[in-house]
């Protein structure tokens, strides 16, 4: 029985729970036993909320039983990445360091989500400071791949993709720097997205990098993440970077039709230096899309090589400003990779910085102009390889640090700069049984577009529904 | 085999790399009160100069009405399919 809700969707839970035909407490109680038999697996919590997580599933059936109005979340058990601030509660950011951190504030899309009814299950591991793309951490310890221990999970929104993937969860908010939705979900075989900088508010979260931070959900399919997209989107009076556009009712456009639509693949960088089997899903997602109906078209795409670099400067520079204080005070009890990534932040001339800054409009205008002017959505891998094991990744010195990152978000990074919206699809897997994604990418604000693709592609193919096997879970 | 590598010794710095790693050891001790060993130094420097040169060629095409700002007004006009002036 319990297995039997716990594979279920976030959408197909919310239905069961609205209708009776199951209990908030019911769900909750399978999400924690669950997450309770995994984390020595995976260790994808950081903390589990037992009891606050059962006393409110009992207060959603109770309002539920009352009569009371439900929103679209109603009692369906959610964690999140440990970064979102909730009023006097510990906000750790994955860091040991931020252990009696308590934010006197709570987080805009905290609000949301509990408004929307919403159960609080725990907080998730992941990348200390969100500040690397493999889900390294020192403080808490590695979260691990939800396929493979031995593998990464990809990062820094780790715990939250290994949780969903391994029905801990319903979905799970994660926030993306430089492809830390996307990457962790792909490793794990899950959805997430990157929505367009400014469409999610950032108030209330730790920060990584101002200019490009944004908040997106994971969950197991494309409908679960609209569905969490639309709660959580919107403007925010305590954010000015959000947008006053309306907010679409994701769900009611996916209507599994793509026929005529334009796909884009890049002929240049995204595809160069891919093992064989990502290689492999990638043609093969292009040739199931195409029997859908949509059109392939592989054009050139401006120098994402540029954008990374310039997403890395902005990053290096609006860390060191945000951790100067923290890392004079604790030094080299700072995490090699953030340690590393971080200090070129400090020598780099503010002229250099506000130059990226001030190019940043001209080249997403050039972007959008010349690749969606010819295709609706474009299509790249999110990694060039299945998730590689720790003893393959993990940096032994800080000259190792940045060629590691900069392979791991090579095709994530360059949209981060153009603040583009990016989907994380389930794609296939590796020959070892590891997960492979691919990347939807669309115009600003266009999240429905990249929600229709995904959700037409995850009706026609399996890969969303694949669930890792772990021994003992229960 | 992985594809990744990882330093197995200290690179020693090009002739011409001198320069802006003895800049990095300045910048470093004025700016951060760090003194910097070489091979940290050698690894800063060779990042500084990829960032910086990709700061120069991005702004190779800007010009003084490009304020940073105007990004978010620029990604408001693209999203209805209209094309913001370059």
């Amino acid at each position: 029985m319990n297995e039997s809700i716990l594979n279920l969707g976030l959408c197909e839970i919310a239905d069961e729970i609205r209708s009776r035909r199951v209990t908030s407490e019911e769900v909750t109680r399978a999400a924690l036993e669950r997450a309770n038999a995994v984390q020595p697996h995976v260790n994808c919590f950081i903390s589990i909320e037992d009891d606050a997580a059962l006393q409110a599933a009992r207060d959603a059936d109770m309002a539920i039983r009352r009569g009371k109005p439900t929103g679209p979340l109603h009692g369906v058990p959610l964690a999140h990445k440990d970064m979102f601030y909730r009023a006097g509660r510990i906000t750790t950011g994955g860091s040991r360091l931020l252990h009696d951190f308590r934010p006197q504030i709570t987080a805009t899309v905290a609000e949301r989500i509990a408004a929307a009814g919403a159960i609080w299950l725990g907080n998730l591991n992941m990348s200390e400071f969100a500040a690397n793309p493999t889900g390294h951490n020192e403080s808490f310890g590695h979260c691990k791949n939800a396929w493979n221990q031995d593998c990464i999970s990809g990062g820094s929104s780790s715990g939250s993709a290994v949780a969903v993937a391994a029905r801990a969860c319903f979905a799970s908010l994660g926030s993306d720097t430089g492809g830390s939705v996307r990457l962790p979900a792909a490793a794990n075989g899950v959805t997430g997205i990157r929505p367009t900088y400014g469409r999610v508010s950032r108030y209330g979260i730790l920060p990584r990098t101002w200019s490009l931070d944004t908040v997106g959900p994971l969950a197991r399919s494309v409908r679960d993440c609209a569905r969490l997209l639309r709660v959580i989107a919107g403007p925010d009076p305590m954010d000015s970077t959000t947008s006053a556009k309306p907010v679409p009712d994701y769900e009611k456009l996916l209507d599994g039709k793509i026929d005529g639509l334009k796909i884009g693949v890049p002929e240049n960088y995204f595809f160069d230096g891919l093992t064989d089997e990502v290689q492999r899903c990638m043609d093969e997602s292009l040739r199931q899309m195409a029997s859908q109906g949509a059109r392939i078209v592989r054009l050139p795409v401006p120098d994402p090589k540029l954008l990374h670099q310039l997403a890395n400067l902005v990053s290096q520079v609006e860390a060191a400003s945000i951790h100067a204080k923290w890392l004079e005070e604790w030094g080299d009890d700072y995490p090699l990779i953030l340690r590393t990534r971080i200090e070129s932040g400090f020598l780099v001339p503010a002229v250099a910085y506000l130059d990226a800054l001030s190019a940043r409009a001209r080249l997403t205008a050039e972007f959008v102009t010349h690749v969606f002017g010819q295709v609706d959505v474009l299509l790249t891998p999110v990694l060039s390889m299945p998730a590689p094991t720790f003893a393959e990744i993990t940096p032994n010195t800080s000259g190792d640090v940045m060629p590691m990152l900069a392979r791991m978000s090579r095709c994530t990074r360059p949209f981060s700069f153009l603040g583009l919206p990016a989907l994380s699809v389930p794609a296939g897997t590796s020959g070892a049984n590891l997960p492979i994604g691919m990347q939807l990418i669309g115009r600003p604000f266009d999240e429905a577009l990249l929600f229709k693709v995904g959700d037409a592609y995850q009706r026609e193919t399996a890969w969303d529904l694949l669930a890792p096997q772990f021994s003992n879970p229960r | 085999m992985s594809s990744f590598s990882k330093s197995t010794e200290t690179d020693m710095p090009q002739q011409g790399e001198a320069a802006s790693i003895a800049l990095i050891r300045l910048m470093s001790a004025e700016l951060r009160n760090t003194n910097l060993d070489d091979r940290r130094a050698a690894e800063l420097a060779a990042d500084f100069r990829e960032i910086v040169a990709a700061a120069r060629t991005a702004a190779r095409n800007n010009d003084f009405t490009d304020e940073p700002s105007r990004y978010l007004a620029v990604l408001s006009q693209l999203s209805a399919g209209g094309i913001a002036p370059p």
